[in-house]
């Protein structure tokens, strides 16, 4: 019985601390190949960097030979504003949804989560058909759209939920109060799902920032490209830059970071208690 | 001023009618409590009142103004959760200023802002704070509170809206007892104070008998009886209302009429086969009726020298001190119940002596509703309190 109870936190811990092993173990080769010499990456590609194989020239080269900062600043430009789209649009429709009964909100709900189940490249032709029939090409407008449109469904069916679980108590006595349905909505219902608000920010974001498909049809020119479709400039048929590669890998990891630490202080537990008895 | 007048009020959620032609009236100032078991629909008939839920069939009227398709702000009413509902992210102060900070006025229904200028906000805030003793709780979270201290946050944020009604949806019941009767006794003082409208759902018929100037007797979504605590007490509508008022409740004896007089009635009751002639109006009744006879435990006492008389067994005796309650044998029925004096040396497996006035006793027919009594003692007339 003792043994058992040990056992088991024991267990689950391993098999995790295994998952977490092998998910890292890629980034971490990356990051510490990125500031290696290109000998010392081809001879000894697991050791840590030493005196003798301790180099920048991929940074270097990242810096000194393409528009690294035009990428960065496209790619962070469209995860942001995308983020922000889905969010905000993402908890109006949810809240909407959730709320209010409209004929044929049901049927809303369901084909919005139909979304969730068929992805969005499937429809990379019409898609494109679209961007350019409107003249987006080669814009990041054309991104973002895309990319709004790709992580709403998602967004409102996770933020629907959390919607449904605050207590109707709370919206009644708001509205007893002669708040308005938008202010309940702003002051309220947004403050009250902000755990919820930065999950869905973080499963939106990162495939956004991942993505290669979308720039690499919809605006594939320099002024517009972003870091993963500028990373590609290294790697060619022949020959890939594996310094240069690796560096720019380990310089996208840095704002997505940043972006997942904001979010992750907003997942307090409990942020409801004290609401309702 | 706010009188409010239900006029055949009706609920339906789908084909379901959960209220069934409900009239009330309301006169400005006044305590009323709805009671009732629970799911007959009190919570219901407060929330159609506050605007909360549509109202099927029937007519609300407010200051003689009917305020069907009102929302619940443009009512004028403030509404108190059972579960206090306060903004758990919002501090003390906050919760309380919200509704006043942002009405509907201004743009975009507020959200650009608008509402009523900070100096008086915080003026009726720290108002309210004072008389429920929350100054030294204003910065805190909900979260930091005691149940009595967010009770008396949600009673704040009523108050400083300075509505015409106020609508309590059990506001005690989370509450310790102690903590239960000091709120009771706030909650009568605030009304003497504010001299508002409040209309307080419960179903703990102390809290009713204790606060109420009128109360109204829901069940099963019909009004079983309205009228004042006194008048409930002594003259019930019907076995209801007779049962559900008065702890421990009305002892009821089944009987069946054997002879009908000018001016009384014979019973014939099934306890012991024993005849009792009872002051009743005999109109519309007749011989061979099935009635119900019922009488508190407070009104039988010990000993024969009264009009209504029975001799029973005890089965248990509680002591309580100031009183003793003897349960008497009753077959496979409820046990009767006596409430006797505390220095009664009664036991258990005692034969006893039981009487009651007829003033005391009551008489509802096959459907349960009281027959009027002939006796006319002042004693059982409710006083006039207002006067
Ligand atoms: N939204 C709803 N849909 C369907 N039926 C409902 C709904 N709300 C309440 N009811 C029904 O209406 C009846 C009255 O409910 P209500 O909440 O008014 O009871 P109550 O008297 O307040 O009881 P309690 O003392 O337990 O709070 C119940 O039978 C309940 O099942
Ligand atoms: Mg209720």
């Amino acid at each position: 019985m003792r043994l058992s109870k040990r056992v088991g936190p024991l267990g689950v811990h391993a098999v995790l601390m295994c998952y977490t092993v092998i998910a890292l173990f890629p980034i971490y080769l990356v990051i510490m190949n990125s500031f290696k010499s290109k000998k010392g990456i081809f001879r000894d590609p697991l050791a840590l960097p030493t005196g003798t194989t301790f180099d920048l020239v991929g940074f270097e080269k990242v810096i000194a030979r393409s528009s690294f900062d035009v990428y960065f600043t496209n790619s962070i430009s469209v995860t942001v504003i995308s983020l922000i789209f889905v969010l905000l649009l993402g908890a109006m429709a949810a809240w909407a949804l959730a709320e209010y009964d409209f004929p044929g909100s049901d049927m809303m709900a369901l084909y919005l989560a139909i979304g969730i189940m068929i992805p969005i490249r499937l429809g990379s032709v019409s898609l494109l058909k679209m961007i350019v029939g409107m003249g987006l090409v080669n814009t990041l407008t054309a991104l973002i759209l895309v990319y709004t449109a790709q992580g709403l469904p998602l967004a409102i069916f996770i933020l629907r939920e959390f919607i449904a679980q605050i207590p109707n108590d709370l919206k009644e006595a708001a509205r007893c109060d002669g708040v308005s349905e938008y202010r309940i909505f702003w002051s309220i219902i947004l403050p009250l799902i902000r755990p919820a608000l930065a999950t869905v920010a973080v499963f939106t974001m990162i495939p956004i920032w991942n993505d290669l498909w979308f720039p690499l049809i919809l605006a594939p020119s320099q002024e517009t490209a972003t870091v993963t479709l500028g990373i590609q400039q290294f790697i060619g048929q022949y020959v890939t830059d594996w310094n240069a590669v690796l560096a720019s890998l380990t310089l996208a990891i840095v704002p997505i970071l940043i972006l997942y630490v904001i979010f992750s202080r907003q997942l307090i537990r409990g942020l409801t208690s004290g609401a309702v008895k | 001023m706010a009188d409010i007048k239900l006029s055949g009020i009706k609920k339906s959620y789908g084909k379901a009618e959960v209220l069934h032609g409900i009239d009330i009236d309301i006169k400005d100032g006044e305590f009323v409590v709805f009671v009732g078991p629970s799911g007959c629909g009190k919570s219901t008939l407060l929330r159609l009142i506050a605007g909360l839920e549509t109202i099927s069939d029937g007519e609300l009227q407010i200051d003689g103004e009917t305020v069907n398709d009102m929302t619940p702000s443009q009512r004028k009413i403030a509404m108190v959760f059972q579960s206090y509902a306060l903004y758990p992210h919002m501090t003390v102060y906050k919760n309380m200023a919200f509704g006043l900070t942002l009405g509907d006025k201004g743009p975009l229904g507020g959200l650009l802002g608008g509402g009523e200028n900070k100096k008086l906000i915080d003026e009726k805030v720290q108002k309210a704070a004072k008389s429920l003793k929350l100054e030294d709780y204003l910065h805190r979270y909900p979260r930091e509170l005691s149940g009595g201290q967010r009770q008396r946050v949600a009673i704040g944020r009523a108050i400083v809206r300075d509505p015409n009604v106020f609508l309590f949806d059990e506001p005690l019941s989370n509450l310790d007892a102690a903590l239960r009767v000091n709120t009771r006794l706030e909650i009568a003082k605030l009304h003497q104070d504010l001299e508002a409208t409040i209309i307080y759902v419960t179903h703990d018929q102390v809290e009713a008998m204790t606060l109420a100037d009128k109360i109204v007797v829901v069940n099963g979504g019909h009004v079983a009886q309205c009228g004042s605590p006194l008048e409930l007490y002594h003259h019930p509508a019907n076995k209801f209302v007779a049962g559900f008022i008065g702890s421990p409740s009305m002892n009821f004896l089944e009987g069946t009429i054997t002879a009908v007089h000018a001016g009384s009635l014979d019973v014939l009751l099934d306890y012991n086969n024993s005849t009792a002639s009872i002051p009743i109006h005999p109109d519309e009744t007749k011989v061979g009726d099935k009635v119900t006879i019922g009488i508190r435990p407070e009104h039988m006492k010990e000993g024969n020298d009264q009009s209504f008389k029975l001799s029973a067994k005890v089965n248990v005796v509680e002591r309580l001190g100031e009183a003793s309650y003897l349960y008497l044998e009753n077959g496979d029925n409820d046990p009767l119940c006596v409430k006797t004096d505390g220095h009664s040396t009664t036991k258990s497996g005692n034969k006893v002596e039981l009487c009651a006035d007829f003033s005391a006793v009551h008489v509802f027919n096959a459907e349960g509703n009281a027959l009027a009594r002939t006796t006319s003692d002042e004693k059982y007339i409710a006083p006039q309190l207002s006067a």
